[in-house]
């Protein structure tokens, strides 16, 4: 299967920031989530994708177009929303309805039409007295009417109230089943990954802490509850984080397979608990573990 | 939307696109300053305390002209965060300073045209001496070389500083070339004559004009569009 988006071994260096040899790859049809706090390379990543800088090294990929070289050809195919992305103020969402659809013969008016009603919005409206929660969905309409192969957003859930959240997450939802359309969002928030992504991308500062299979990597996650007395340390491979209080533990393990919890037992520990883990405890879990490294 | 796999040439669509944008939303921006310009025109004849009235106004409106359309179309596209929505669309650098090249050109030049025609026959048509025809299209290419100057620094700088900085050290030196140019026997000598006079000073100095012109467009366009990258 093609990538839609394939990062070789990228690096982007900045006075304060090091984007550390970054290797991405987004099949087509597949949605992925960018997670990663505030500095994390998040948008240094999204700025790759869109040709807007050059990496230092490596080679950026996108829907089979080299970048920055051909950003043109890529972005015919691209729709881009950022959180800081704003509309000409003096004019309403239907002259940039109708500017985009003069640029993008693959407009859909009636499609766009449908959005409008879905997302309650008034067309005639000046976008300068848009709230955020409307910036971001008219940002969506004029990407998704376009109907692009690739769509990228930037934390297109930050700030919303919880009914546009909904309204965005839910539109967003229904363009992933078309499966040749592929999707990659950046998000502070592991919930709405977790809600709709394929696979997942953690970055923390500047490095890759995983990229892989949602499911496949939330199913290699465990957080243990045990009790009982260590007489050394514990020696457990992929032990992510460990937290004693008194007699009580809590260990929470990467890559983790039912043969460590009889090594757990065989170290003096009783199991109390085992326990899935949610996409936000194991981003917090791996961000730990780096900081303590 | 020109689709060759492998395109070296520019994006004439999007560019047309970007540059019907831009005189777009000036449209009522220019329409202010061209009818003010028409109303110190419309003054200018009356009389003494007028006409220098007129021109001053005259020369604000050009001059204001130029410095807000490149305030509007380039600082503020930055400033107001739009020139994200720009980029989004399938623009390469190369493209994309084409499109500010033509569009701020035509924005200034087509008004700029009008206002210097309306000039000319004013001065013709009216009581003020024909002689002031040389000396007057001589000040209004000068006014021209500044704007192209500002458009210069603001495209390779990008910073609302630079652009602030040069439109106000041009501003200054305005009445300096101004004065340097009634001084000019060849050229302000004859602003009192009843027939236009054109001298070979004039054409010199209008040559030189027009080649600072020429080259301030043509240098900038070349090393702005050698750029791979936005930022």
């Amino acid at each position: 299967m093609q990538n839609a988006i394939e990062f070789n071994q990228v690096c982007k260096r900045y006075p304060e920031f090091y984007l550390d040899h970054l290797d991405l790859k987004l099949p087509t049809g597949q949605v992925m989530g960018l997670v990663g706090v505030n500095g994390a390379g998040k948008s240094t990543a999204l700025r790759l994708i869109m040709g807007l800088i050059q990496p230092d090294s490596g080679s950026v990929d996108v829907l089979g177009y080299r970048l920055p070289e051909q950003q043109v050809l890529a972005k015919e195919n691209i729709g881009y929303a950022a959180e800081d992305m704003r509309l000409y103020g003096a004019e309403n969402l239907r002259w940039h309805m109708q500017f985009i659809q003069s640029i993008f013969p693959s407009w859909d008016p009636l499609y766009a039409e449908h959005l409008l009603k879905r997302f309650d919005m008034n067309a005639e409206q000046k976008t300068k007295g848009y709230s955020h929660g409307q910036r971001v969905k008219a940002s969506l309409i004029l990407l998704l009417a376009r109907r692009p192969r690739l769509v990228i957003l930037d934390e297109p859930t930050t700030g919303l109230d919880p009914v546009s959240r909904y309204e965005v997450l839910a539109e967003l939802a229904e363009i992933l089943r078309d499966e040749n359309r592929s999707v990659l969002f950046s998000s502070h928030s592991t919930q709405d990954v977790e809600q709709l992504s394929d696979s997942i991308t953690f970055l923390h500062k500047g490095k890759t802490l995983a990229c892989q299979d949602k499911e496949t990597y939330i199913e290699g996650w465990r957080r243990v509850l045990c009790s009982g007395t260590l007489n050394q340390p514990l020696d457990l491979p992929g032990v992510a984080e460990f937290k004693s209080n008194g007699s009580l533990h809590e260990i929470k393990i990467r890559g983790f397979e039912d043969a460590m919890l009889a090594r757990i037992h065989a170290q003096g520990l009783q199991i109390s608990q085992v326990e899935r883990m949610t996409l936000e405890q194991i981003f917090i879990a791996s961000v730990r573990e780096v900081a303590k490294q | 939307m020109n689709s060759i796999a492998n395109r070296a040439v520019l994006n004439m669509p999007v560019i047309k696109q970007l540059v019907y944008k831009d005189w777009y939303l000036n449209r009522k921006l220019l329409a202010v300053y061209v009818g003010g310009g028409i109303f110190s025109l419309s003054i200018i004849s009356l009389g003494e305390w007028q006409f220098f009235m007129g021109a001053i106004m005259f020369i604000t409106m050009l001059v204001a002209m130029g410095n807000h359309q490149l305030s509007v179309t380039m600082i503020n596209e930055r400033k107001e965060q739009t020139l994200a929505f720009v980029m989004s669309l399938p623009v390469s650098p190369a493209d994309y300073a084409m499109a500010k090249f033509l569009s701020n050109m035509v924005l200034f030049f087509v008004p700029w045209s009008l206002l210097v025609l309306a000039t000319t026959i004013v001065i013709l048509l009216t009581p003020l001496p024909d002689g002031l025809v040389a000396f007057t299209l001589l000040v209004c290419v000068l006014i021209a070389v500044n704007h192209c100057i500002c458009w210069a620094v603001t495209m390779a700088t990008e910073t609302e500083g630079s652009f602030l900085l040069v439109m106000i050290g041009l501003n200054c030196l305005l009445n300096p070339a101004l004065y340097l140019l009634a001084r000019s026997p060849n050229i302000g000598g004859h602003n009192l004559n009843g027939d236009v006079v054109w001298t070979t000073t004039a054409t010199l100095v209008l040559l030189c004009e027009i080649l600072a012109i020429v080259l301030l467009l043509v240098g900038t366009l070349y090393f702005r569009s050698r750029k791979k990258v936005f930022y």
